[in-house]
């Protein structure tokens, strides 16, 4: 799902559904990862996903989270310059390389709140991102 | 790298393959004008997965933010579409932002 968001929004929101079954095309046969998902993932991502007990759910909720980002700022990036993190209170990410520079601002400048429901069977992440100044002018 | 019509055709037949088996029809069902996303309810991983297999099999190193960069320029919404935007990626690199294709 993509908005086609105004040139000046104050809110930016993506949404992702995906399956984990689909993801072990990136796995080895003896459940490394293959040379692909360095293209999509941070090592960092790869590292925690073959430590967990499901590596496709893993790097499926991780993938979810950067679609649904990449959807809200309307534009595909570097996928593994994102690093989702998994927190109690829900994903988190870590930038890197492009980023971590700046090369999609509002990343580093707006606020955002992401929810990720995540089952056997699928993904779902949402994620708004808000420009500041609009949440101070909510208050 | 410059391509040659034998090196077109195989990428065409590529894409062509992949499509056919990743959303179970028959290739002859195909054609350029058939839609990714409302004919085969094709997403982005598939077109992810594709690009790594044509980035395998050529040797090809582009980024994905190049690619995306591209996309916003020229999008790529039915195999036809995909088979010029995976010529042009084997053809071109990480040069394709600068090819007005």
């Amino acid at each position: 799902l993509t908005f086609d968001a105004p040139a000046d929004p104050l809110v930016r929101c993506g949404v992702d559904i995906e399956e984990p079954g689909r993801f072990r095309r990136f796995l080895e046969a003896d459940g490394a990862a293959g040379d692909g998902a360095s293209l999509i993932w941070h090592p960092g991502e790869i590292g925690a996903a073959l430590k967990s007990a499901d590596p496709c759910r893993w790097l499926c909720r991780c993938f979810c989270c950067k679609e649904a980002v990449f959807k809200a700022l309307g534009q595909a990036y570097n996928y593994n310059e994102l690093e989702c993190l998994p927190h109690d209170n829900g994903p988190d990410w870590r930038l890197w390389g492009g980023l971590a520079a700046g090369e999609l601002p509002v990343l580093l400048d707006w606020d955002h709140q992401i929810g990720l429901v995540d089952t056997p069977l699928e993904s779902r992440a949402t994620i708004i991102f808000f420009k500041r100044a609009f949440l101070v002018y909510s208050k | 790298m410059s391509l040659d019509q034998s090196t077109s055709d195989t990428i065409r037949s590529l894409v062509y393959d992949y499509f056919s088996k990743e959303c179970d029809v028959e290739p002859t069902s195909l054609t350029d004008t058939t839609n990714i996303i409302e004919d085969l309810e094709g997403d982005s991983l598939m077109l992810l997965a594709l690009l790594e297999i044509v980035r395998k099999k050529y040797s090809i190193g582009i980024e994905l933010k190049t690619l995306g960069k591209h996309l916003m320029k020229k999008p790529a919404n039915t195999i036809g579409e995909i088979v010029h935007l995976s010529q042009a990626v084997v053809e071109h690199g990480d040069n394709i932002i600068n090819v007005d294709l």
